[in-house]
This record gives C-alpha cells, structure tokens and sequence, in this order.
C-alpha cells in the first residue's frame, strides 16, 4: 500500500513537472511574442493583414421597365476571367481551356504566364464571360486541376428589346475597369440610363475588417460595413406593345421611301406622358462593338426625337392659327382674301403652287396653304406671335426626362439667332415663313408637346417618360406637371374642328381617315436647311404629319417624321399612311369607342 | 447520576466553526497547480467555444449572403424570361401561326352602359381636373 502510493506519487510527480514545464515555455513563448517581440510581431502582423482600407461593395444597378412592367434593361450575371501568374497551374486541358477563353491578353503574355517564366501579377483575361462558358473552368478549379484563376462575377447591362427601344433607354459603359476582386464601375451614357444613371446606379457600401494573408475576411476580426444601397427601379411611361408597332410602322416606311431616317413621338396629351418614341435607323446596344456608322451612333448616342433639330412645315400652322384665333386678329369663320403673293418683299408659293385667292381658316388648313398662314401670321403682331411660340417650349428644352435636350432660340424682332434663312438679323420675311414652319426649328418633341396643348384644351403639359421610381418597395409615381395654360378651351375647339375636317377626308377617294373615328390630323413638308450655306437644300424634304384622336377627348397625339434620303418627299404619300395605321392600333389598342354611329357621316 | 461537566462555551465552538469550513478548501500546491491548470482549461474552452460558434456564425453569414446573391441572379435570369415570353415581336408571330388577325377600329362592339356610377369620363381623367 505504501509502496503504490510512494508510486502514484512520483507519477503524479512527473506530470505535474511536465504540465509546469510545458506551462513554462507556452509562458516563455507568450512572454517573447507579445512582450519582448510585441513591436515587430504587431509590424508583421500589420503587413500580413489586409483589412483596415475600406473594401467596396458594388451596388446592383437598377431595372428599366416599361408601363406594364416588362423589363427593358437589366442585368445578366457574367464572368470576368483572370490569372495569377506565380500560382497559376493546372492539367494540359484545363489551361488549354482558360487560354481559349482568354481573348484580353496577348499570346505572348499568356504563354509567359503558362511557362510561370519571369513574368509576376495577375492578368485580366476575358471579360463578360457567360455562365455555361465557364462552367469547364469552375469544376476544374474545385477538382483541384487548375490554380491560380479567378473568376469574378460581374453584371453585365443587358437591354432584351435592343434596337426597338435603344433611343430612349440608352446604354451603359464600363467607366471603371475591374480588378480582380471587385466588378468594374458602369454608368449610363445615353437615354434614361444616362438621364437617371444616379437613381439606377444606387450607391456603392463598403467593408473594412480585418482579412488574412489571402484576403479571406478574419470572422472574430474587427469589421465595419456599410451596406451598398442598389439602384432603383424605373417604370416607363412607354408602352412597349405601342412602341413595338410605332418602330416596325416606322422601318416599314422608311424602307419604303428609301428614306434617309424617320422618328416618331406619341404622347398623351392630356398628361404630356411619352407612349411610344422610336427612332429608325436604330442600333442594338447589346452590340456596341458592331456600331460603326455616324447613324448608329445617331441612334445610340443622340435620340433624334428630343436632340434633332428641323424645320416643322405646315405642322406649324395648326399653332399658327391657333394664336390668331386666341388673339382674336382672325375668328373662326373668316375668310381672308389675297390680292399679293408677296409678304414682306418675299414671294411665297403654295406647296402645289397653286393660288387660293379667298380661303377660310379651315381651307388654308385643308390646302395647307402656305399663303394663307403667311396672311393669318402677319395679322398677330410679331412680339406677340414670338411670345406665344416662346410660351410653346418650341426652341427650348421640354423637361423630358431624357438627356441630349438642346436649346436652339429662334430669332425674334430685335434679335439676331441661329434658325433662320436669308440674314443674321430678323425681319418681317422671318415671321412669314415661321408661320407656315419654314425659319424656325423645333423638334418633334417640343412640337407635340405644343399641339398636345391644342389638343387638350390649351394646357401646355410637359412631357414626361417615367412613371414611377420604386426602391426598397417604395414607389415614387410621377404627377402631370402643368408648365402653362396658352390657349383658351373655346381657340382650341375651332382649331381642333378644322383639324378634323382634314382628317375626314384623308381617306381613300376623300372618306373618313378611319371611319367611324373622328381624327385631327395635318401633314407638312419641310425643306431641309443648310445653316452654313445659308440657303434650303434643293430637293430633300422631311415629311411629316401629325394626328390626335378622338379628335374631342384625345387620348393620343402621333407625331412622325421621315427625311428623305435624296429626293422630294411629302407628308401626305409618306407620313399619313403611318399615322393614319398607328392611330387604327391605337384605337382598338386603348379600346377607344367610336365618335360617331358607324355609317353615319361625321 | 450524570453530569455535564464540559463547559458550555458557544463563542469559542463557533470560533472552531469557522476556522474547520476553511480547511476544507485548503489546497496542497500540487492539488492547487492542478485546479489552475483544470480552471485555465476550462475557460480556453469556453473561449474556444465562442470563438467557434463566431465562426460558424459568420460562415452561415457568408452562406446566406452568397445564397441571396444566386437568388437576386436568379431572379435576373427570371426577369430575362419575362421579356423573351413578352417580346411583342415573338406575339406577333405566335398569333400569326395560329391564324390571329389584328382587330380594326371597325371590329370593335361597344355596348353603352349606363353612366351612372361610372367615373371614368372626361373630367375625372384629366389630370387637371378641378383646376381653373
């Protein structure tokens, strides 16, 4: 008994001298390392951690979506492809994989980096990869047959509509290259990706903790973050099925004219809300590398129904008229008779030289009488007529939400300008030919905004695109803004009559534009001005014409424009049949109900 | 017959008392080092316990936060769907190869309603309804 014990305690003995020796140097070592050693060992520790920069995290950027919710723009998850050349190794395949796949980096540097020879860093190789291209690469790094790659996901912006709705949404571009732990930085360049590019962008968070030699956060480290704040949803005021129609109505004619480009602007004129705005020739942003010519870039870059410029034509002498008629310096049922050609030492001509020598307000809408309107126009004292176009936004941003707007003043009495034919000074010749849209430029968003006045009533709305911005479930609609009440109810009831008495006859053999349907509807052609020359170019024209419906409670305004590419082409061949096929959709499409009993004549 | 002839002394027993509790916690050195080193353990332990829980804790972070990323990417590929099944274009040849024509104006049948509690007219749409 005595002899175990003296055994036992001699065990008991060496175990304890062992956890004291063992204790002994786990204190000797901590004593050295956070003590003795404390200075360098927080120095090493400092170089090795790479943690306290602040680390961003991207935000996902916004989508785009069309009145009914359909998605226009939005984002598809991609891959960007890079190497670490020092670790960079795998099976003959799998490397023979990434240096398919690697079209960034030259052949020569690729083979460097395979040959591990003299060559150091990591190598962007391959951007925007798809999913299932990379899906080789992905199992052969998690089967441990290839090291050193780094697979990046990045969103790359994707538009599902292309080129049918390229002028409006824009496009994005990478204005900051990645690297290889975090996604490049994409903003909108053009359309409403540039326009809310803040909105749709969000704001970028950020992390700062502690992270390991190899960049891996350290759990029980000291961490900070911010989270990104993700880009908010944009709903359209566009309707895509209206868009879609107005684009092929579009393409159709202008292929059909062998017309240089055309445009179309449809609006609500009672709210001023875009419904459809298409632009032909147009471009696919998903393809940016295929744009070459100026008219893509025309078409991606500049939406030419809100930035291009151009003479109206007779368009202009709906407003034209409406002014005289709000001034009073002509009433409904007056009928101007002409005993000159010649206003203001100008000899103006008729479209179809014709002379009307008596005509009623009406007639010179129907003969779309350029005489006529240069009559009416003289009547409204100048500072008052340029006050009313003023008044119009025409020359002047409309306020849509879209960027590339442009002011262009026309030139008014006392005034010297860049719109205009025949001098730098205006005269008496300017406000002629403004009255029936020749010497004045608009474009065709200003100038449907402004009949959308006629159209409603008198209240000029300013157009606008979005309806609504959403973020976090938080929807933000946008309200009609009224910019100015120009023209009395009763000035715009006679303008809109005598716009519908054209749209009754502007059908086959002079029958109603669509029956049953009571339509205001005017073309124009305009000559195209050389700025520099000073002078019309002699034998291209923009055909164009311009239609709401119903003609009493309009619930659309179409705008179209076609420039023809060589020769003469006329608002009444080219435009009409497009608005005239637009208007039909649109009514069936709105299921708007028939003006008038069919077979009863309007 | 008995007696008690031990002295009745309460303050001193109590004085025993006290100085016997303290002896059972009294502690050899080698008995003492041990408790040190059986204490110490004990916290690394639980130390060792949190820590790990910490981790665990911010692996399941990493895993949910990398699960709603394939969730938001998914729901991109969903919204690609979306506009592929409603491309206007794919419609129109869909309809076309089912023999669907498009309605015209003339096609339409309105049946008038009575207006009465309809409050869709024209002053009730304008958004400027009310205004002077």
């Amino acid at each position: 008994m005595l002899e175990f014990s003296l055994q036992a305690r001699r065990r008991t003995l060496a175990i304890v001298v062992l956890l004291s020796l063992l204790a002994l140097a786990l204190f000797g070592r901590l004593l050295d390392l956070q003590i003795l050693r404390q200075g360098d060992m927080v120095a090493q520790a400092r170089a090795e951690i790479k943690g306290t920069e602040k680390f961003p995290i991207r935000a996902r950027r916004g989508h785009i979506f069309d009145a009914q919710g359909r998605p226009l723009a939005l984002s598809k998850k991609s891959y960007t492809l890079w190497v670490d050349a020092p670790t960079f190794d795998g099976t003959p395949a799998a490397i023979a994989e990434v240096g398919r796949l690697c079209t960034v980096q030259p052949r020569e540097t690729l083979a460097k980096i395979v040959a591990q020879d003299e060559i150091t860093g990591t190598y962007c190789c391959a951007y925007f990869l798809d999913p299932a291209s990379v899906e080789g690469l992905q199992k052969a790094i998690q089967e441990h047959k290839l090291t050193g790659v780094i697979l990046l996901v990045e969103p790359k912006r994707y538009y599902p509509y292309g080129e049918l709705v390229a002028p409006v949404v824009g496009f994005v571009k990478r204005t900051d290259l990645p690297q290889s732990n975090l996604s490049g930085e994409f903003h909108g360049v053009s359309g409403i990706e540039a326009s809310c590019d803040p909105w749709l962008y969000g704001e970028d968070g950020w992390v700062s903790g502690e992270r390991d030699s190899r960049g891996n956060p350290i759990p029980i480290g000291e961490k900070e973050e911010q989270a990104p704040v993700d880009g908010a949803d944009i709903t359209l005021t566009l309707d895509l099925n209206i868009q879609y129609m107005a684009y092929n109505r579009l393409a159709e004619a202008v292929q059909q004219w062998d017309a240089r480009r055309g445009d179309i602007v449809i609006l609500d004129p009672q709210t001023g809300a875009v419904l459809a705005m298409a632009a032909y020739p147009s471009a696919d942003p998903n393809h940016l590398e295929d744009c070459t010519s100026t008219a893509c870039d025309m078409a991606l870059y500049g939406n030419p129904p809100v930035r291009l410029y151009y003479e109206p034509g007779s368009t202009m002498k709906i407003l034209t008229l409406a002014i005289a008629l709000e001034e009073h310096v002509v009433g409904p049922d007056t009928v101007l008779t002409y005993t000159t050609t010649t206003l203001c030492d100008v000899p103006v001509r008729n479209w179809n030289d014709q002379f009307y020598p008596e005509e009623s307000l009406s007639e010179i809408l129907l003969h779309s009488s350029n005489i006529g309107a240069a009559h009416v126009g003289l009547r409204i004292p100048s500072k008052i007529y340029y006050r009313y176009l003023e008044r119009l936004g025409l020359g002047r941003p409309t306020g849509v939400e879209l960027p590339s707007e442009e002011e262009r003043p026309f030139r008014r009495p006392g005034e010297t300008g860049e719109s205009g034919i025949g001098g730098p000074k205006w005269t008496c010749a300017d406000q002629v030919a403004n009255s029936y849209g020749q010497g004045i430029d608009v474009t065709p968003l200003q100038l449907a905004s402004a009949i959308g006045a006629v159209a409603n009533g008198g209240n000029l709305m300013q157009p606008h695109i979005i309806q609504s911005i959403g973020r976090n479930g938080v929807i933000t609609p946008t309200v009609p803004v009224l910019r100015e009440r120009v023209f009395h109810p009763e000035t715009c009831r006679h303008v809109t009559e005598m716009l519908a008495a054209i749209g009754d006859t502007k059908g086959p053999d002079g029958s109603p534009l669509i029956p049953g349907y009571r339509v205001a509807v005017k073309t124009g052609t305009s000559k195209i001005a050389i700025p520099e020359l000073g002078q019309y170019e002699p034998y291209r024209t923009i055909a164009s014409a311009v239609l709401y419906a119903p003609a009493d409670d309009p619930r659309f305004l179409i705008l179209v424009r076609i420039e023809s590419n060589a020769g003469t082409l006329w608002g009444e061949e080219a435009a009409v049949p497009v608005v005239a096929s637009l208007a039909e959709f649109l009514i069936t499409y709105l299921h708007i109900p028939p003006s008038v009993e069919m077979g009863e004549t309007p | 017959m008995a007696v008690q002839t031990r002295r009745f002394r309460p303050i001193w027993q109590a004085k025993i008392r006290r100085a016997v509790l303290p002896r059972y916690f009294r502690l050899s050195g080698k008995a003492f080092f041990l408790l040190i080193v059986l204490a110490a353990s004990l916290l690394a332990l639980m130390a060792l316990a949190q820590t790990g829980r910490v981790v665990a804790a911010g692996q399941q972070l990493r895993e949910l936060q990398m699960r709603e990323q394939e969730l938001l990417w998914e729901r991109e590929e969903l919204l690609r769907q979306i506009a592929e099944a409603a491309n206007p274009a794919e419609l129109e040849r869909w309809a076309q190869e089912y023999g669907l024509e498009p309605v015209k104006p003339g096609d339409l049948i309105f049946i008038p309603l009575p207006s009465e509690g309809l409050s869709q007219d024209k002053e009730s749409r304008s958004p400027l309804a009310g205004k002077p």
